[in-house]
């Protein structure tokens, strides 16, 4: 049915706003531009012009004030610095730098300033947040304490995530490091938590692939999209995920878990570099200023698990990092793998040797550890991590070996087997019960003697059969949380029963 | 882009090369200086261009600064930015050189932008209420913008007063929009 519309009542409408307009003289405090160009602009005068001030300039577009300096005060643009030219009247508008948050974003695809770019009309928003505040305190939050399920086997396992915590996504181009985030993302469809996903100086196909995908999933309901891609001026790349970190503060703070991706915080960097060259700031190593540091610290420091008396609300941060040719001693690299509470390695070699997710055991840590895994998990695969990078160790030497001892060769087999048992189609994640059902038949050893080729046939079957006739025991595996004896007998059966029925 | 404080630096060196009584005069003939800069390419080429000697500069400069009567310090402190490289920036040393002198001279200086020319009771009551709100003599310089509509716009350092109807549109644009 189409909407009338009656020019009358518009009208009406726009005349009872009128008169209720009061003439007033409008005072403000204004500079001259003297410099404009590359996304920074420089204005004459402005004395009481505060950090991070925005500024109005002509053509509505809109600046921040990046550099107090004697006579002037330097600016990045949000906006096309094409529209503005030397002269031009620049005013003050004493707000800072803010953001729409809440639930109505979610399912959209905003730009880095919280504006919609997906077409399906305009966001409305009941709040906004000022973009780049300070991390809460210490008074405000506890140790993290619930894991995050990334429905990855490999890293629920191996590496769990914690409600709260900083875990860095490292390697190289094409090891699968936003599948790693898709993937959870779309597992938090049962778990309840909001996804902020933070796209900075990618592609735009990239985007819309990403777009698709989560839709395609279901998981674009608890997610939001926050897109600076690589056409879009460095200083909305620089500010992309302090805006996705502040819509995610918004769940944090209102007793609620939200998980904020920030794909990728390198090319954040490179952005901050450009601006900061462009606004004559000193370069440091690699040509970054000095606070490139600072620049990711008070990001990922907001994310955090907030006491019980703050309303036990959590965001957690996966950033992404790229290394060239698997360098993970970079500049930013290591500084964003000291920031974090681990960071999870993903290598080209693994990658294309069939093993996705391409994650190398030996490099790869959580530093919140047992605390963000459920006590069954940390029973099966509590060694799990050690084992594998063991046998990876042991794996290398053995090629030069003729003839091994039987202590040995029995920890290969184990440890083909657990390889193989912890790759992961992508688009699927799992469910933590399953997750500990398959890693206890393989720690426990009822696999050694299935062939390798057939690891992944018995996944699936086994799958399968829990599914259909095991769901007690699935159910008590979620309720209990912890393998008594009486539920490790329960588990062994349903392994041997199923492998008696198995043909590989 | 100028580094910072060596715009300032300059201006000062002038101010104080000139001396505060003749800098009104000075400020004049360097502005001429810039203005011909921005009317004349091939002025601006000539000062700018490394590809010109700096002999051909000089006696240019000497031949101009005899027609327009430029002073010798003035005509020396033209040279000595072209030499350091700055001249390009000249606008912002003049910006900056005529709030240093006007600071010095306790004045103000203020842009009355109005969209025709102002009566001289209404100019008398201007410069009277203008002395009160900045404390200081105020040198008006008035600016006719049409684009203006109505009403009056007056910019005193870096506040800007705007009753214009051009400004009260914006405002109520605004109005409309946050609704």
């Amino acid at each position: 049915m189409a909407i009338e519309i009656k020019p009358e009542e518009i009208s009406e409408v726009l005349r009872k706003q009128i008169t209720d307009f009061e003439k007033r003289v409008d005072v403000s405090e204004i500079g001259v531009t003297t410099f404009v160009g590359d996304g920074v602009a420089r204005i004459y005068g402005m004395d009481n012009a505060m950090y991070s001030e925005l500024l109005d300039f002509p053509n509505n577009v809109v600046g921040m004030v990046l550099n107090l300096e004697e006579d002037a005060v330097s600016a990045v643009l949000f906006g096309e610095d094409k529209l503005i030219k030397e002269g031009d009247i620049v005013k003050r508008t004493g707000k800072v730098m803010s953001c729409p948050v809440g639930k109505e974003l979610l399912g959209r695809v905003v730009d880095a300033v919280g504006r919609p770019i997906d077409g399906k009309g305009p966001i409305e928003a009941k709040e906004w947040r000022q973009v780049d505040v300070v991390a809460p305190g210490v008074i405000m939050r506890q140790p993290v304490n619930t894991p995050l399920q990334t429905g990855i086997k490999a890293i629920d396992s191996m590496i769990p995530i914690g409600r709260g915590q900083r875990e860095l996504i490292i390697g190289d181009r094409q090891t699968g490091k936003s599948a790693l985030l898709i993937d959870t993302i779309i597992n938090q469809k049962e778990e309840g938590v909001y996804c902020i996903y933070c796209i900075v100086g990618q592609r735009k196909s990239v985007l819309v692939r990403t777009i698709d995908i989560l839709e395609k999933y279901g998981a674009m309901d608890h997610t939001i999209i926050v897109a600076a891609t690589a056409s879009e001026p460095a200083p909305m790349q620089y500010i992309a995920p302090y805006s996705a970190c502040t819509m995610g503060e918004y769940f944090r703070d209102n007793r609620m878990d939200a998980l904020v991706c920030y794909d990728d915080l390198s090319k954040q960097a490179h952005a901050y570099r450009q601006l900061s060259l462009l606004l004559r700031r000193p370069p440091a190593r690699e040509a970054y200023p000095g606070d490139v540091f600072y620049l990711h610290s008070r990001l990922l420091e907001r994310a955090s698990k907030l006491s019980d008396a703050h309303g036990a609300g959590s965001l957690t941060a996966l950033p992404i990092v790229e290394t060239y040719a698997g360098d993970i001693s970079g500049y930013i690299q290591t500084n964003v793998i000291s920031i974090t509470d681990g960071q999870i390695f993903l290598e080209t070699e693994l990658f294309y040797g069939g093993i996705r997710p391409a994650i190398n055991a030996g490099l790869s840590v959580s530093r919140v550890g047992g605390a963000a895994q459920i006590k069954a998990m940390r029973q099966v695969a509590g060694m799990l991590r050690l084992d594998l990078a063991q046998y990876r160790e042991l794996a290398a030497f053995a090629q030069f070996a003729s003839d091994l001892d039987k202590a040995t060769r029995a920890q290969l087999e184990r440890g083909i087997r657990m390889v193989e048992l912890l790759k992961q189609d992508q688009y699927i994640p799992m469910p933590v019960d399953e997750q500990i059902m398959l890693i206890f038949a393989g720690t426990e050893g009822h696999l050694d003697d299935l062939p390798v080729g057939s690891i992944k046939a018995f996944e699936d079957g086994f799958l399968r059969y829990c599914r259909a006739e095991k769901q007690d025991l699935k159910k008590e595996l979620k309720e209990k949380r912890i393998i008594d004896e009486d539920l490790k007998a329960k588990m062994t059966e349903a392994v041997t029963t199923f492998k008696k029925t198995f043909q590989p | 882009m100028i580094r910072p404080g060596e715009a300032k630096r300059y201006a000062k060196a002038f101010l104080d090369n000139v001396g505060i009584e003749n800098a009104p005069q000075a400020l004049a003939e360097i502005n001429s200086i810039n203005e011909l800069m921005a009317r004349s390419k091939e002025f601006k080429n000539l000062l700018v261009n490394p590809q010109f000697l700096s002999e051909e500069r000089e006696n240019s400069l000497k031949q101009i600064a005899e027609s327009i009567k430029l002073s010798d310090k003035v005509l020396r402190f033209i040279k000595h930015i072209i030499e350091l490289g700055l001249i390009l920036h000249l606008s912002e040393i003049i910006r900056i050189a005529t709030r240093l002198y006007l600071e010095r001279k306790r004045r103000a200086k203020v842009t009355v932008m109005t969209p025709i020319e102002i009566g001289k009771d209404y100019e008398n009551r201007l410069i009277s209420t203008l002395k009160k709100l900045t404390d200081r003599d105020v040198e008006i310089e008035y600016v006719i913008d049409p684009t203006l509509l109505g009403g009056i716009l007056v910019k005193v350092d870096s506040t800007m007063y705007d009753t214009s109807i051009k400004g009260q549109l914006r405002l109520l644009r605004n109005e409309l929009i946050r609704r």
